[in-house]
């Protein structure tokens, strides 16, 4: 058996890869695969009190590349999922640190083991970079819907490219519906315009997810989270599932529609 | 209660008729991307790409026209919000065409 690598990308930094590799992880392991999440943003890890994992770091994937621990060691299992592990990085050191034939050695000694390694990467797009994607044989490349990330996501798709990993597939993450429906925010369409990629899912803007995550829990385990339910899609489409697209649509109920007509800002949600 | 929706609803109502005549930020946004990564994209590849243009378009044009040794400018240039591809070539002779 032998598993895929899948790198979660973006360019620009705070559009939420972390968030995203945390519940694309935790969904894959939900149903019943064996997953494996990398965090290679060394020097500013965050996967581990994302997934609240942070108190049980003992060794990190730098210990274990310079073979200062079995890489069982710097394997930390999830508290809810007993397959899904979190390698975190090391945050004394710094991205020159590694190199990417050491991690694509890491992955491929991985993959034997589970179905699914995620690797989250840092920003930017110097050797932190170009360490998280040389292993990987699929890239997801997450944007919101503002310009300076879908600039940033265009460069980024040109540098998947030219490492040999072509069509990566667009999460669109913080969409506002109701934004999208007065015309101030890019659409669904207008970002495949510009880019020229597949949509793997978009994921609203969602109040849940920042009070699960601070709670250390990916947002995915919140069944009623409008998130979750649009994580929960696009794990499905990545494990090989026909789930069709549904544009995000602003919850209009009752109460919605009185708080609108008295201009009172109200949650915005989806159906995923 | 009732008093207040009204009024909220005639605000509402002025609202949309602005909406109908207001741009869109997300269109400003898009023209702006377009150009934007249009920029980038050339940026990137223009050394490349400006020098297979420079010899696709001289044998192209020789085909046509008796023309020297090339262009005597070739270059984009920008343009307000475009790029605009500016080339001039000496036309040396043309040949003598068959016409009936
Ligand atoms: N869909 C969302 N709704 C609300 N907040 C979000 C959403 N996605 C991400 N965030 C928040 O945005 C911030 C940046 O996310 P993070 O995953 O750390 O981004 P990155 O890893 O790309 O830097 C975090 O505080 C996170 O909780
Ligand atoms: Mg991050």
């Amino acid at each position: 058996m032998k598993g895929k690598t899948i790198v979660i990308t973006s360019g620009k930094g705070g559009v939420g890869k972390t968030t995203t590799t945390a519940n694309i992880g935790t969904g894959l392991a939900m149903r019943g695969h064996k997953v494996v999440v990398i965090d290679t943003d060394i020097g500013l890890r965050n996967l581990d009190v994302v997934m609240g994992l942070e108190n049980r770091i003992v060794y990190d994937l730098v210990d274990a590349i310079e073979d200062r621990c079995k890489l069982h060691q710097a394997m930390i299992r999830d508290k809810h999922l007993p397959e899904l592990y979190l390698i975190p990085a090391a945050q004394t050191r710094d991205k020159n640190c590694i190199n990417p034939e050491q991690l694509t050695g890491l992955c491929r000694k991985l993959e034997q083991e589970f179905d699914y390694v995620i690797i989250d990467c840092p920003a930017g797009i110097e050797q932190g970079f170009k360490n998280a994607i040389s292993p990987a044989q699929e890239a997801i490349l997450v944007t919101t819907p503002e310009v300076s990330a879908i600039r940033d996501a265009d460069r980024v798709i040109g540098l998947l490219e030219a490492a040999e990993l072509y069509r990566p597939r667009l999460i669109i993450n913080r969409v506002r519906p109701g934004m999208v429906k007065r015309g101030d925010m890019l659409d669904k369409d207008d970002i495949v315009e510009l880019l020229a990629v597949d949509v793997l899912g978009m994921v609203p803007a969602d109040d849940r997810l920042i009070t699960a995550t601070n709670q250390g829990v990916p947002v995915i385990h919140d069944k009623r989270a409008p998130s979750s339910m649009a994580f929960s899609r696009i794990v499905a489409r990545i494990d090989g599932d026909d789930v069709p697209m549904l544009d995000l649509e602003a919850k209009t109920g009752l109460m919605d529609k009185v708080r609108d007509l008295m201009g009172i800002s109200r949650s915005e949600y989806s159906h995923a | 209660m009732l008093s207040l929706l009204r009024r909220t609803m005639s605000r509402k109502e002025t609202d949309r008729t602005t909406d109908r005549t207001r741009d869109y930020t997300k269109d400003i946004a898009r023209d702006r991307l377009q150009t934007a990564i249009m920029r980038d994209r050339y940026d990137l590849v223009a050394p490349d790409v400006m020098e297979a243009l420079r010899r696709d378009m001289l044998a192209a044009v020789s085909r046509h026209l008796e023309v020297g040794d090339g262009f005597q400018e070739f270059e984009i240039r920008r343009l307000n919000q475009s790029l605009l591809l500016v080339s001039n070539i000496r036309v040396k002779g043309m040949a003598r065409w068959a016409v009936t």
